[in-house]
């Protein structure tokens, strides 16, 4: 069963209709829209920051394919509703456990986002929420891709990666020692840290080619925790194998690299010994390092197969005959995912 | 394609293995007490199901020689996923393609609390961060047991579970994996004991499910996994199967974020999804393990959804009564228990119920019915969020 991107919409760091922009400070905010175009005054009172960026990309997203209805939600998030669990804690220290208000006990659950959206647009359908740091967004396409193989008729199933980076994490990873003292880019770090980021992305993936058809997801596949460099390549060589296709087919590679020197090392061993000669975007330079950062990925690599990137202060390769992105990303050494999109 | 459970594991307030579980539940003993474990200022208000250990003495039990720190949600999923695996004589190195798929709500937030409170003073703490997340105890348990073809964490609140084990059957039958360990783990944390008091959905009693003056649930904690199987994989193994997974059903109820509609319809749907997905008509289903919070609206809505499908004379009852509403694991330590009435030929009681809900008047079974037969068990959870989700088993 193929399967279609048929649109993406996102609230991230970048705007893809202009030029994309370097961080200002040692974290990268999403650039947020004005909510009352999917959201009323009133509801957006109700939702948290993280909530509206969610309801208002899907909503987008449900629009640019021309859809009323959908076969199923199916949304990750490695970090969830942290900020509102924070708060929730805060006040619960504050009033000696008494006397709390649920609203952001309610918000902090994982699942407000993938509920919500439900309750938007009345989707009685499949929903799942997925909350496994890098395999977050990763395990929300590979389970839509299952959905579309397990019925004969044409689905549609949105699929989302969201993740909000509060005040409040980013100084737990600085005391952790986790971000950068000062800025450098993912491909040459010298410090053992990230810039940390945040976005939400979602793609309506369906069986049916249609008018509105962005790119076509032909692979993915998921590796934990691999002991060695060479277990990832065997999985890229796999993968692509399977595709009929080798290293020097892929004309542009996507790749996750964090810029902690020790998390990325099996990353740049495999970028110089597999994909050398390959044209490659470091797409972490645009977004900061989050746990669903590989949606924002996709929408790299449909919008260079459609040949919509914007312009940049990053050198990006440019093909017009482009057939082939590979997304590999990994996620603090752990969780490495490998994404095969060619032109629909 | 069958899908064939070979091994259960389960800890919880009635028990720190599937023999004690089984024996509390034979003899209507309940595990909600007052509480003595969870560290919080309302001890005297309330009643919980606690595995009455502390984490000290859970880590000593489960023997970890590990240095990497372990918090109590992965503590009890250790014990339960361990008592799971060695039933189905799992080995990480027998060549089959092995998952695990994992829920949880609270992951590691019980531990970033012990040291919020300082770290928002600017005082030096342990490093929670790396394990506050719900992605922590999945990856310990995979790394503990050599697990690592598809590792994942689903949260959908109080469905987690139940959801993941409906993912786990489709994720064999498409053959990506072909063994999988799956179910939930919740530890109790202040957290989400304010929460749920701040929504005043505590009882300070025993909770009475599907009674007509249930006034609220006891929240519960603990841990229950399944070892699944797909024919590849029993093949290899050469696996007693305990019983079948069916069928399952995965919907949302887009009524309201905390509250289910009038008459039920996602649950409804999601067990009308799984008896279409088992092949069975709903005069089939023996008995029916409810969600049964003992909440106002999930037990007059979900009543409704079981009356519409299966009539007014289904044998059903919540075990919520015996274990506290363990959340995320609760549909792992229900579909435990759907197995073991299965295993067993019983049906277990709904305790403390005295009078039906005047609006649907559902009597759940009230006392252990020995004897019977039970060929097909429904289990039902549904969650915050509008997460509804049904499981059927069958005896193979």
């Amino acid at each position: 069963m193929a399967t279609y991107i048929n649109s993406i919409a996102s609230i991230v760091p970048q705007d893809f209709t202009q030029k994309f922009c370097l961080p200002q400070t040692d974290s990268f905010k999403a650039i947020e829209p004005d909510y009352r175009a999917f959201i009323s005054p009133g509801d957006q009172r109700r939702m948290s920051r993280l909530v509206k960026m969610g309801v208002f990309s899907a909503l987008n997203c449900i629009k640019n394919a021309d859809l009323q209805q959908l076969d199923g939600i199916a949304v990750g998030t490695g970090w969830g509703g942290f900020d509102s669990s924070t708060k929730f804690e805060t006040a619960l220290i504050e009033k000696e456990e008494k006397m709390l208000s649920p609203t952001t006990f309610i918000q902090a659950l994982h699942n407000t986002v993938a509920g919500q959206i439900a309750l938007s647009i009345k989707c009685y359908q499949y929903n799942i929420t997925y909350a496994h740091r890098g395999f977050s967004f990763e395990s929300a396409l590979m389970d839509a891709i299952m959905l579309l193989g397990e019925k004969t008729e044409t689905q549609n199933i949105l699929v989302g990666g969201i993740d909000e980076l509060p005040e409040l994490r980013t100084e737990m990873y600085r005391r952790a020692g986790y971000v950068k003292s000062c800025y450098e880019q993912v491909e040459n770090p010298k410090q053992e840290a990230i810039i940390p980021g945040e976005g939400s992305t979602f793609t309506i993936v369906s069986s049916e080619k249609n008018n509105k058809t962005l790119a076509q997801i032909l692979s993915m596949s998921l590796l934990y925790n691999p002991s060695s460099q060479e277990e990832v390549n065997q999985e890229i060589i796999s993968l692509l194998k399977k595709n009929g296709l080798t290293t020097n087919q892929i004309d542009l590679v996507i790749l996750g690299n964090s810029g902690n020197t020790l998390w990325d090392s099996k990353i740049r061993s495999t970028k110089k010994s597999l994909f050398e000669e390959n044209d490659s975007i470091y797409f972490k330079n645009l977004c900061g390092e989050y746990p669903t950062s590989t949606a924002f990925a996709l929408e790299v690599a449909t919008n260079y197969l459609t040949q919509t990137l914007p312009i940049s202060m990053f050198d990006f390769p440019k093909k017009h005959d482009a057939k082939y992105a590979l997304i590999i990303n990994q996620f603090r050494d752990t969780n490495y995912s490998f994404i095969l999109i060619t032109k629909s | 394609m069958n899908i064939y459970v070979t091994g259960i594991g389960m800890m919880s307030a009635i028990g720190n293995n599937v023999s004690e579980t089984l024996d509390s539940l034979v003899n209507s003993r309940s595990g909600i007490a007052p509480i003595t474990i969870l560290n919080t200022r309302h001890q005297a208000d309330f009643v919980l199901g606690e595995v009455k250990m502390a984490n000290q003495t859970l880590r000593e039990k489960v023997q970890i020689s590990s240095e990497r720190h372990t918090t109590r949600t992965t503590l009890l999923g250790l014990f339960a996923a361990q008592e799971a695996l060695s039933q189905a004589n799992y080995s990480s190195n027998d060549g089959i393609r092995t998952g695990l798929i994992s829920a949880t709500t609270v992951g590691g937030a019980g531990t970033t609390e012990l040291y919020f409170e300082d770290f928002l003073a600017g005082k030096k703490t342990a490093n929670f961060i790396d394990t506050e997340d719900d992605g922590d105890s999945t990856e310990y348990l995979a790394d503990h047991f050599g697990i690592k073809h598809y590792v994942t964490t689903l949260n959908t609140a109080c469905a987690s579970s139940t959801q993941a084990i409906a993912l786990a059957a489709r994720m064999l039958k498409s053959g990506f994996i072909d063994r999988v360990l799956v179910g939930g783990t919740d530890a109790h944390c202040k957290l989400t004991f304010n929460g749920f008091n701040s929504l005043q959905l505590l009882s300070s009693e025993l909770c009475r499910p599907f009674d007509k003056n249930r006034n609220g649930l006891n929240l519960g904690e603990g841990a229950a996994y399944l070892v699944l199987e797909n024919e590849k994989s029993l093949q290899k193994t050469n696996n007693k199967v305990l019983v079948k997974l069916s069928g399952y059903g995965v919907t949302n109820d887009a009524y309201h974020q905390t509250s289910s509609s009038p008459d039920g319809a996602g649950l409804y749907a999601a067990m009308q999804n799984a008896l279409s997905v088992a092949n069975l008509k709903a005069q089939e289903i023996d008995y029916v393990n409810a969600h049964g919070t003992a909440t106002g609206n999930n037990d007059l809505t979900e009543g409704w959804a079981i009356r519409n499908l299966f009539g007014s004379d289904v044998s059903f009852s919540s075990t919520k009564g015996f274990t506290g509403h363990a959340l995320a694991a609760a549909g792992a330590i229900e579909a435990v228990i759907s197995i073991l009435c299965l295993q067993n030929q019983i049906k277990v009681p709904n305790l403390n119920f005295k009078q039906s809900i005047e609006e649907h008047q559902m009597k759940p079974i009230t006392s252990l019915e020995r004897n019977v037969s039970v060929r097909h068990v429904l289990s039902n959870s549904a969650g915050m969020g509008g997460a509804c989700a049904s499981v059927i088993f069958s005896l193979n």
